[in-house]
């Protein structure tokens, strides 16, 4: 089951006046006060870090398909992977579904006219290009090599790179995370529609309103925290470093108290999606939404505790350990009853496998793995062995690239006909979604098996056995990246010779279908006043009249 | 959702002047007591009495100077949760290091 | 989904009933102030946890290194530190009674009151530039001269004076942005943009300036009364 045009029905026209050709000029973009422009802005920028972030994926992939150092020393090899790491998190992942959905979706699905404050969430696309210009300048100088974790006294007194400019490149991306953080927590807190109460909000709004949470109590702690750190390479003080009095492990504790949370800022909005996608492609209502909502927030404000988790086998007291290893099992709870949900969600419903469905199904096989991985690390015992080995790389992979890029991938082909008015094709759209779920697995489920034999990360030599392993992985990391194109192809592609969407051609429930795609400037007209409860797919289903309604739009 | 209206529908809590005068008073005083009480010799007790004197002129700052007595609920909730997150913050990091001394290697503490 | 679209607010092409003050994202000018304040208490949440990891980092190496972080009070002026905190917390009061006057539309008290903020916001900063003259005078600057004569162990004191620095530091920036933000408000006041129907940013500015005054009221305690004074 595809696109929506029915035979006989009218082809869709693209509406006369959209907020994309309303203004042409370079300063209506780029002083723009329109969330929708924002939120696209965000994507061209990301999209942008993504290719410098793979780029250094691919660098680390090249040298490792050999045992030896064939393409780089070991000081370039960590330089790859701490740039990697830089750009991957705090130029991607971190902003990509928050600043790019959040932005351009969350307010249609609420019925208000823009964010609570246009004006600063045009302020942190900017802060966000300047830090972003930092990351791109101490690229350019040759990157830093303390890890994307900036332990200390390495960074702080005996690196020899770029660290105060990779610092300062994360503090100021940080200060863009806050604001759309606190935008968005005001904007869902203060402009809902009337008859939007909190329990009828859509489950993508629940998730940006998790992950603002954690964006405004966390991130603040990594700034002071990176300031610290660069205040002591700076001038010389003793705050982390042994020598000088100071105590590496409590640069580990500050870090890690925002970057714990800053991976479920990665994965709550990943999981808004899945539910709206799940819903939508299984024409049901979403099962269990309150557990859903609330699982949300649990994880937000649970994930604050369980930070310790990363500091197992740093000098960590024993008994610190053990609650944190406690609490980190607990928050796997949460996620559980999404999965299960959305499971018991596509259970008798009316399931179609349009694109966005195979990126939501991929997501939910993925990103179990990933999180049970997690639990595996979370035994205390266990990570002894596993901390720092290549398991460890392949569980963050697999729930960031598996579980969130995937949501993201997901998110862009849901709601790709609402931003351009164009569908991709459909043919192709699923090729990629299939070649990347496969170059995905064979990039890293290797990388289980040979960190679990024992292959340490961060080295860019390893011995001779697992060089079938890695080789492996390595050929997966080209399919990935060549799968990667694809979508971008087609959907450049789709710009100018896509079928024309119309508002809602997944007959999706939702405020944002409502509108015309692309949505008009001022979003609506008038406030909606909303009597529906979400998810009313099975209205939809039972009532033929409905659905015509729905499309008369 | 109110009418559209460009006036404010709801009326504000205006304090009274005695009330400002009052609050400052207090402060006042217990800056000064704050500095007294460093003069005594309590040995371990200096700080958390320093800490439980500044806590309550926190309170009563952002109680009547910052109108939270008089504000909606959800600003009091996001108030509670700042000084909650810095608790855990504080107190979760400070078990760690304790923690060490129960152990019978204790170290960097 | 079926939606209503009628009833609620009016159309975009009816500017009349806006007041210049009025955002366009926003319906009413209560849900404008609730959004507006709502955000200034949000941005003062994360203001706490960005001081919280030099509170954090300074009560673990002051329970780790307490004699010497007593030392290193015992140089701290306690008299300036005193004076600044009584400055600050009066200015807190000035700023309380802007607000007021500010509610109650009396445009020239809101300036007198602001001015007031803005002198004891200055005597504060005086204070400071003092005190670290001092500092400067006496080679206690960690990191650019630090020297240490007296008895205790120089390398943990350094690690005092680090936070001392680093954390009346960062909140002499925070009185300094406040400080130009008293200008501007006071600018924007003369120019008859505030009403009792209309004075968020004097309300939502007063709740940074009592921010301000709440770190210094826990800093001053710790950093200048440690393990009582002699």
């Amino acid at each position: 089951m595809s696109t929506v045009v029915k035979k006989g029905a009218p082809e869709h026209r693209m509406p006369l006046h959209h907020f994309l050709n309303a203004t042409y000029t370079v300063k209506s973009w780029f002083l723009t006060m329109d969330h929708k422009r924002v939120g696209l802005l965000y994507l061209f920028s990301i999209g942008f870090f993504f290719l410098i972030g793979g780029t250094f994926a691919s660098l680390i992939r090249l040298e490792l398909a050999t045992p030896e150092a064939d393409l780089m020393e070991a000081d370039q090899y960590n330089v790859a992977f701490s740039m990697h790491g830089i750009v991957m998190i705090f130029f991607f992942l971190i902003p990509s579904i928050p600043a790019v959905f959040g932005n351009f979706i969350m307010p249609l699905m609420i019925g208000a006219k823009d964010v609570a404050f246009p004006k600063l969430n045009l302020t942190s696309w900017y802060l966000f290009i300047f830090g972003g210009s930092f990351g791109v300048l101490t690229t350019l100088l040759g990157g830093v090599d303390t890890g994307w974790t900036f332990y200390t006294p390495f960074s702080s007194t005996y690196s020899n790179t770029n660290v105060l400019l990779a610092g300062m490149a994360a503090f100021i991306a940080g200060f863009s995370s806050i604001l759309t953080g606190l935008n968005f927590m005001v904007t869902i807190h203060k402009m809902r529609a009337p008859g939007i109460t909190w329990f009828k909000m859509p489950l993508f709004v629940w998730g940006m309103y998790a992950t603002s949470l954690i964006m405004v109590l966390g991130t603040p702690v990594i700034a002071i925290t990176l300031g610290l750190m660069m205040v002591e390479r700076g001038f010389g003080i003793g705050i982390f470093d042994p020598a000088l009095g100071g105590d590496p492990v409590l640069f580990q504790h500050l870090f890690w108290f925002y970057s714990h949370p800053a991976v479920y800022i990665m994965i709550l909005p990943g999981m808004g999606v899945i539910s709206e996608v799940i819903a939508a492609f299984s024409r049901k209502r979403i099962f269990g939404y309150d557990f859903i909502a609330m699982s949300s927030v649990s994880i937000a404000v649970l994930g604050f505790f369980v930070w310790g988790h990363h500091l197992f086998v740093s000098g960590q007291s024993i008994y610190a350990g053990m609650v944190f290893s406690f609490i980190t099992m607990l928050v796997a709870v949460p996620s559980a009853v999404k999965v299960f949900s959305w499971m018991a969600t596509m259970h008798k419903g009316s399931v179609s496998y349009d694109a966005p469905m195979l990126y939501a199904l991929g997501f939910i096989g993925l990103f179990s793995v990933g999180g049970l991985t997690g639990v595996f690390l979370a035994i205390m015992g266990l990570d002894i062995h596993m901390h720092d080995t290549y398991f460890v790389v392949a569980h963050f992979h697999y729930v960031m690239v598996g579980g969130a890029v995937t949501a993201f991938m997901a998110a862009i082909h849901f709601w790709w006909p609402k931003m351009t008015g164009r569908m991709y094709p459909e043919g192709w759209s699923r090729f990629a979604a299939f070649l990347i779920f496969a170059g995905f697995n064979l990039t890293f489920f290797p990388q289980f098996i040979v960190g679990y034999l024992g292959m340490p990360r961060r080295y860019h030599v390893y011995p001779e056995e697992w060089q079938l392993l890695n080789v492996m992985s390595s050929a997966g990391a080209t399919i990935l990246a060549a799968a990667f194109i694809v979508p971008l192809i087609y959907m450049i592609w789709s710009l100018k010779n896509g079928k024309i969407a119309g508002p809602n051609p997944w007959r999706a429930t939702g405020l944002e279908w409502i509108l015309s795609s692309p949505p008009p400037e001022h979003n609506f007209p008038s406030t909606p006043i909303v009597r529906e409860e979400p998810y009313d797919y099975g209205e939809v289903i039972d009532n033929p009249v409905h659905k015509e309604e729905d499309e008369k739009v | 959702m109110s009418q559209h209206a460009p006036h404010s529908e709801n009326t504000p809590h205006i304090a009274s002047v005695a009330n400002y005068l009052t609050i400052f008073s207090i402060l006042l005083v217990l800056t000064a007591v704050t500095v007294w009480v460093a003069f005594l010799e309590l040995g371990p007790l200096n700080t958390p009495v320093a800490m439980a004197i500044a806590s309550v002129k926190a309170i009563v700052v952002i109680l009547y100077f910052m109108h939270l007595k008089f504000s909606p609920g959800q600003t009091k909730l996001a108030a509670a949760a700042a000084i909650f997150w810095l608790l855990i913050l504080l107190i979760v990091t400070f078990f760690d290091y304790v923690g060490r001394t129960w152990q019978d290697n204790p170290v960097g503490w | 989904m079926s939606v209503s679209t009628e009833a609620a607010s009016h159309s975009h092409d009816v500017h009349a009933d806006h007041p210049e003050y009025m955002r366009h994202q926003f319906d009413d000018m209560d849900q404008q102030n609730d959004a507006a304040n709502l955000g200034m208490w949000l941005f003062l949440l994360t203001e706490v946890m960005f001081f919280g990891g030099f509170f954090l980092g300074y009560s673990i190496y002051r329970t780790e290194y307490y004699d010497s972080f007593v030392n290193g009070s015992h140089h701290l002026d306690v008299f300036l530190g005193g004076l600044n905190t009584v400055a600050l917390i009066t200015s807190s009061v000035t700023m309380a009674f802007a607000v007021r006057a500010a509610q109650l539309g009396k445009k020239n008290h809101i300036i007198m009151f602001l001015v007031m903020t803005l002198v004891l916001g200055v005597v504060f900063m005086v204070n400071k530039y003092l005190e670290y003259s001092h500092k400067w005078h006496d080679n206690l600057i960690p990191g650019l001269d630090f020297i240490w004569t007296e008895p205790g162990d120089p390398r943990t004191i350094q690690l005092f004076y680090a936070f001392y620095f680093c954390m009346t530091g960062t909140h002499g920036l925070h009185v300094l942005i406040g400080l130009g933000l008293i200008i501007w408000l006071v600018i924007r006041t003369q120019q008859n943009k505030f009403t009792p129907q209309y004075y968020a940013p004097i309300e939502n500015f007063g709740l940074y300036w009592h921010f301000v005054d709440l770190v210094w009221i826990f800093l001053f305690p710790l950093l200048y009364l440690i393990g009582g004074l002699h």
